[in-house]
This record gives structure tokens, C-alpha cells and sequence, in this order.
């Protein structure tokens, strides 16, 4: 089995989280009722909301480990594990996932969940973090001042995002949402951004985009690698995106990627990057929850590419100048 | 049966089997006719767990839909428990006068006087797996953060010891000699506890979580499955630290189950490559395990229990359920087996005269 037959052998796994009332609901209801033609199975967290029959629909109670890996930031959830295990012996009657957080869920846990458990990782693929917005409140939410120790769970929830679906446009006008998507911007600078009503939207841009695929870290990356573009310094959970021309030594990069992780991972949210590993012919590409991380060779560079390093790092308190420092420092000769 | 047939248990006189599946039906089967004898009442979101009690006079099944029901030999329903959360794992006592059902995060247990039921409190996490001592006298369970015992005879709300351990427990087996507890971990280690002493010790090093462990009946061997291979701890003596296991390697995906041949000579496993896989018992640590016997199979493989010496009943994922016949190759490795324990017997003999 090649690259390509054994991804498309796993299941993708979408990850749904959203702040309470966001319209997280809204939408499970719309992809469970809605004739899309595709099988889904869904998990959920919240008990009593959705009644669909014939629908393979778990309800699952939140039960965070911490793996005893030496890993301060690893926490995973172990009801999935036990879940999934089980789903994944009624293979055949569905193609896709969808585990639905709480409100209030930090999305760390579930993600770091594929990760670390052999027989997940073997039959299943995380395919996108999927955050829900409402727009109206969005920012209320945003600015909420918690106390200290307390994480702002609508910060987190951007922050881990691959896609933000961005709800409830009808009820801001014009400015309202551009100050919005501004806002999610600072935050999360490389998550496509889509537009809502009533959680209405075209599955194909949330279901299996392959958003964890390392074939397609960074593609269609916007405006992150422009240093100008953060545009806040006062926030605590911003996006860093570099890039930096010519190839990157294997052993530097490994030790200040390892070490990098190892400090700071607590507070890197997610990070992914393509490098130009000095003797490889092909791209290295790899993604990350706090220190956790996933990384393969890609596809070859071609003749005439530029070879160049792109990292981004979404996460708290981060030192752009730090990071392209200790970046810069990786490079060959 | 119309979906994963991982639910199997046999009766103690290899007569009657409850099978299982994750659709949720559930019958008694004639074991040596293969002829359902008895539809059980179904579970809706699947059948779970099955147990028989030692004595073979009742039996338990448990499904994802917090029920857990007992019936007689006949299949007439006994009694109907309902508790919160999954049925991950049913017990009986030694004595066949007590049933552990671990539903969620709470330890029930059943006694045979007038059946009364007994809550325990729930405790931090979802319990995974359950397991009496050989006297009785305790009953374990595993969970995320250790082993917690309980003393069937004083009850309270609270379990009578925990074994702590930092980390998520999946399986636990109790020795048959009574002195160790072993649990798999999600942490890719088997974490031991001496009984006698409390005192506690890992084995890691393994590629993934563990969720299968097995004793062979003397309690001399342990076999730990993980991933594709099959690993076997030698417990003579002062157990297994500092040892080096023996090892097995045929299958190709993951060991889904394994269950050793009453007496213990050959172990069987089955896989997630279909293939059923005999091994005979280890007779050194670090010794490669040859197979005795291999069976190919197109559906994975989601339950095994052995009938006699010769025969397996088997579970396959698509609902399968066959009865597998091995010839004379099995009887062989089982005489080499005896041959081999009788020469270890001779020898201590000879070192004590």
C-alpha cells in the first residue's frame, strides 16, 4: 500500500469545538439531518439535544489522562480512545467521524489523542479542528477577563483552529464583521475563514479537508509570514510565521525544534512547517500540538524551486524575534 | 450474527457458549452442534462482556447499554441490572457466590443471598477491567491513577486499598498463585504489584498500549500481546525482574485476543489479520516461539475460546462464528510440553536430593 492508498484507507476524524452557544448544535443537527450523502458518526458531548434515528450517534463523558510520557503538556482523552476503538469495528458503517467538544473543552486533549495511541494512529486520521464562532458575541467572548491561571477557552479554541466557521453573520453588519475576522486574525493567522448563517454551510469545507495532512501543511497560507501583519502585541495568544530562504542543517534543526517544544510547548498551541532539510531532495513537513509532533518527507523540490523554510507557531506569549533567531541559527553555512 | 462477534464465553463443562456481538444480539449456542439454544434479550449499541460462573450454573452478559443480565443455564432471565455508563467488565467470584460488574466509574457487586446489590463509589476515572483474587477474598479494578481493591466481605463505600499508579490502566490479571498483580497500560508498560508486599515494578519497552494479558494456569508465564508480537514473562521464582522474555512473532497485525488451553500447553492467539495462531508454552526465557499451528482467515479475528485439546470456537468481525479442529501437530507440541515441565520437575527433584 502506497502513501496515498494508506491515507485514504483511515478514517478522518473532524473535531468540533466552539464556545457555548456558538452554534456548535446548530450544525450537528444540519450534518445529521441534512442529505449529504455522507455516513457520519458522530460523537458527542452534551447529552439530549439530537435524537436522529439511524444515526450512529455516542455520547461520550470527558475523561482527561495525563500520559505518563514525561510530557508535561500531554493530556489526552481516554473515553475516545475507548470510544474509537469501538467505533472502529463497525468500520463499515461509516466514512467519517465527528466528535463534537464541550463549550467550555480545551481542544489540546483530543487532538494530542491521535497522536500517541499506536492503533488510533494506525486506523484513524485527524483531519481538521473545526471552531465554531458566533459572531455577534465573538468578541465578548475574546475579551472576557478571566482570573489568573485561567485559561480564556474562546482564545484556545481559535487558536487550535484549522477551520473557523464564523456564525451568526446575519446579525452584525458589514464593520461588526470585519472588526471580527480582524480580531480572529490576531489570534489565528493562517485557519480559512468561512461565513454562516444558521450553521449552514457546504460540508466539503469542514468534512475532510485533510487540514492535518501533512501533504498540504501551509498550502494556501495567507498573509502569516508578514512579520506587519500581527498587527497586536498586547494579546497573549498571537500567530508567528517565518520564512526563511536556503536549506536548514538536519541535526540544528532537530535539536532546536526538540528543545524549543520541550520549553516552550505548554504554550505552542499548534506549529507546522515545510523545511529544506540541507541533503534531502525532498520538502520535510511536520505538525504539532504543544510537544507533540508529526513530521515525513514530502514531495521532491522541484528544479526550479526556491529552496526555502516556512514555520508557523500559533500559541501564548510568543517572541517572534526569539524564534526567527533560534530559526536563523539552524541554517547551513 | 450481523456484526463484530466479540463476545464469547464458554461454560465450565464446554457444553454451552454465550455468543455475542457489537449489534447487540446475544444467544446461548450449543457448543458441540454449533445450534443456538437460547436467544437472549438483545442490547441495544451491542453486547460487551459475557462471563459464566465457575460452578456453570448462571451466566452474565453486559452491552453498551448499562444493562447487565443473568440468566440460567436454560437461558431464563434471572435478574436485570441497570447502572450508569458502559459494561466494560463482568467477574464472578471463585465461589460462583458473588458477580463484580464494572459499569462506567462504579464498581456493583452482586451477592447470592437473595442477590442483594451493592454500590460502590464511583471512582475517578471509568474502570476498565476487573479481576478476583484465586481465594475470593478480593476483587480489583482498573482504572486511570492505579488498581483499587475491594474486600467483598466488609463492602463500605470506598475500595479496601489502591495500588497508585500514574497512568491509564486498560486489562488486569491477578496470578493464579495469587502473589501479583499485573495491569496493561496505555503508557506502553505492564505495571506489576507484589501483593504480599505492595511493593511494585514495570515492564516497558513495548511499542504500544497493552490491553491483553493472560497467566497460564500454573501461573509460571504470563503472555502479553501488543501490537503484532506476543510476549511471555517467566514468573518462577522471584518473578519476572531482570528477566528477558520469550517472544513470539506471526502475526501481522494487531493480537486482538488470546486465551491459554486449559492445562496450559499451547497458548492461542487471534489477529486482526485473521489469522488464529497456536503457540506452545515457553520452556526458557529469551526463546523464540515457533507456531504450532496457523489458521488464515479473511475477517479479523474478535473472540477465541477453547473447547477441548483439539478445538477452538472462534468470533470473527463480520459475525461470523466457526469451530476450528487442529490435528496431531498440536498433540505433539503438547507432549513436548509435558516433556519439557516433567524434565524441569526431575531436576529440581535431583537438586534436592
Amino acid at each position: 500500500m502506497n502513501a496515498d492508498e494508506e491515507l485514504q484507507d483511515k478514517v478522518p476524524v473532524t473535531v468540533l469545538t466552539g464556545f457555548l452557544g456558538a452554534g456548535k448544535t446548530t450544525l450537528l443537527n444540519y450534518i445529521l439531518t441534512e442529505n449529504h450523502g455522507k455516513r457520519i458518526a458522530v460523537i458527542e458531548n452534551e447529552f439530549g439535544e439530537i435524537g436522529i434515528d439511524d444515526a450512529l450517534v455516542i455520547n461520550a463523558e470527558e475523561e482527561i489522562f495525563e500520559m505518563n510520557n514525561g510530557c508535561i503538556c500531554c493530556t489526552v482523552r481516554g473515553d475516545l480512545i475507548r470510544i474509537l476503538g469501538n467505533l472502529m469495528r463497525r468500520r463499515d458503517r461509516f466514512d467519517q467521524i465527528l466528535i463534537e467538544t464541550t463549550g467550555l473543552a480545551d481542544p489540546a486533549p483530543v487532538a494530542q489523542t491521535f497522536f500517541v495511541d499506536e492503533e488510533m494512529k494506525a486506523q484513524l486520521r485527524l483531519d481538521a479542528i473545526v471552531t465554531v464562532v458566533d459572531a455577534k458575541h465573538l468578541i465578548e467572548h475574546l475579551d472576557d477577563h478571566k482570573p489568573d491561571g485561567v485559561e480564556n477557552e474562546a482564545i484556545e479554541q481559535l487558536a487550535f483552529a484549522d477551520r473557523i466557521l464564523l456564525n451568526k453573520v446575519d446579525l452584525v453588519t458589514p464593520e461588526e464583521r470585519a472588526e471580527v475576522e480582524r480580531r480572529i486574525r490576531e489570534i489565528n493567522a493562517i485557519a480559512p475563514i468561512i461565513e454562516s448563517t444558521h450553521a449552514k454551510v457546504d460540508l466539503d469545507r469542514i468534512l475532510d479537508v485533510g487540514a492535518f495532512d501533512l501533504d498540504r501543511v501551509l498550502i494556501g497560507d495567507p498573509e502569516f509570514l508578514d512579520p506587519e501583519a500581527e498587527h497586536q502585541h498586547d494579546l497573549s495568544v498571537t500567530s508567528v510565521g517565518i520564512e526563511i530562504a536556503g536549506e536548514v542543517d538536519q541535526d540544528r534543526i532537530n535539536a532546536w525544534l526538540g528543545q524549543l517544544l520541550m520549553e516552550k510547548g505548554t504554550d505552542i498551541f499548534r506549529s507546522k512547517g515545510i523545511l529544506a532539510v540541507a541533503g534531502w531532495p525532498q520538502r520535510y513537513v511536520f505538525q504539532g500540538v504543544h510537544m507533540l509532533m508529526d513530521g515525513k518527507a514530502d514531495r521532491p523540490w522541484g528544479p526550479d524551486e526556491l529552496r526555502s523554510s516556512r514555520l508557523v507557531f500559533i500559541g501564548r506569549n510568543l517572541d517572534r524575534a526569539e524564534l526567527e533567531q533560534g530559526f536563523r541559527a539552524c541554517l547551513t553555512g | 450474527m450481523a456484526d463484530f462477534a466479540g463476545v464469547l464465553a464458554l461454560d465450565p463443562q464446554r457444553e454451552l457458549a454465550i455468543c455475542g456481538s457489537l449489534s447487540g444480539e446475544a444467544a446461548l449456542v450449543s457448543v458441540s452442534t454449533g445450534q443456538t439454544v437460547t436467544r437472549l434479550v438483545e442490547h441495544p449499541f451491542g453486547a460487551s462482556c459475557a462471563a459464566w460462573s465457575p460452578d456453570g450454573r448462571m451466566c452474565a452478559v453486559g452491552g453498551h447499554d448499562s444493562r447487565t443480565r443473568i440468566y440460567d443455564r436454560e437461558g431464563s432471565l434471572i435478574r436485570v441490572l441497570e447502572l450508569t455508563g458502559w459494561v466494560a467488565a463482568l467477574a464472578w467470584s471463585p465461589m460462583s457466590n458473588a458477580l463484580a460488574v464494572a459499569a462506567g466509574r462504579r464498581l456493583t457487586l452482586l451477592g447470592d443471598v437473595a442477590w442483594p446489590e451493592h454500590h460502590f463509589e464511583p471512582l475517578q476515572s471509568t474502570i476498565t477491567d476487573l479481576a478476583w483474587s484465586e481465594n475470593a477474598k478480593r476483587i480489583g479494578a482498573t482504572c486511570y491513577g492505579g488498581v483499587h481493591w475491594y474486600d467483598p466481605e466488609v463492602l463500605g463505600d470506598l475500595p479496601h486499598r489502591t495500588y497508585p499508579w500514574k497512568g491509564s490502566l486498560l486489562s488486569l490479571v491477578i496470578s493464579p498463585t495469587g502473589k501479583w498483580a499485573c495491569a496493561g497500560a496505555q503508557d506502553s508498560s505492564i505495571h506489576l504489584w507484589k501483593l504480599w508486599s505492595g511493593d511494585d515494578l514495570s515492564m516497558s519497552g513495548y511499542p504500544s498500549k497493552i490491553e491483553h494479558l493472560a497467566f497460564r494456569g500454573d501461573g509460571l508465564w504470563m503472555a502479553s500481546a501488543c501490537v503484532e508480537e506476543l510476549t511471555l514473562w517467566d514468573f518462577s521464582g522471584r518473578g519476572p525482574k531482570g528477566s528477558t522474555p520469550a517472544v513470539g512473532r506471526c502475526h501481522e497485525r494487531h493480537i486482538e485476543v488470546m486465551e491459554w488451553m486449559p492445562g496450559g500447553q499451547i497458548l492461542a492467539t487471534g489477529g486482526a489479520d485473521g489469522k488464529v495462531v497456536l503457540w506452545p508454552s515457553p520452556r526458557k526465557q529469551r526463546q523464540e516461539l515457533a507456531p504450532v499451528a496457523v489458521v488464515e482467515g479473511a475477517e479479523a479475528v474478535a473472540s477465541l475460546a477453547w473447547v477441548d485439546s483439539g478445538s477452538l470456537v472462534v468470533g470473527r468481525q463480520d459475525g461470523r462464528w466457526e469451530r476450528l479442529s487442529f490435528d496431531a501437530s498440536i498433540n505433539a507440541a503438547i507432549d513436548a510440553t509435558a516433556d519439557a515441565r516433567g524434565h524441569r520437575q526431575k531436576a529440581k527433584s535431583a537438586r534436592r536430593n
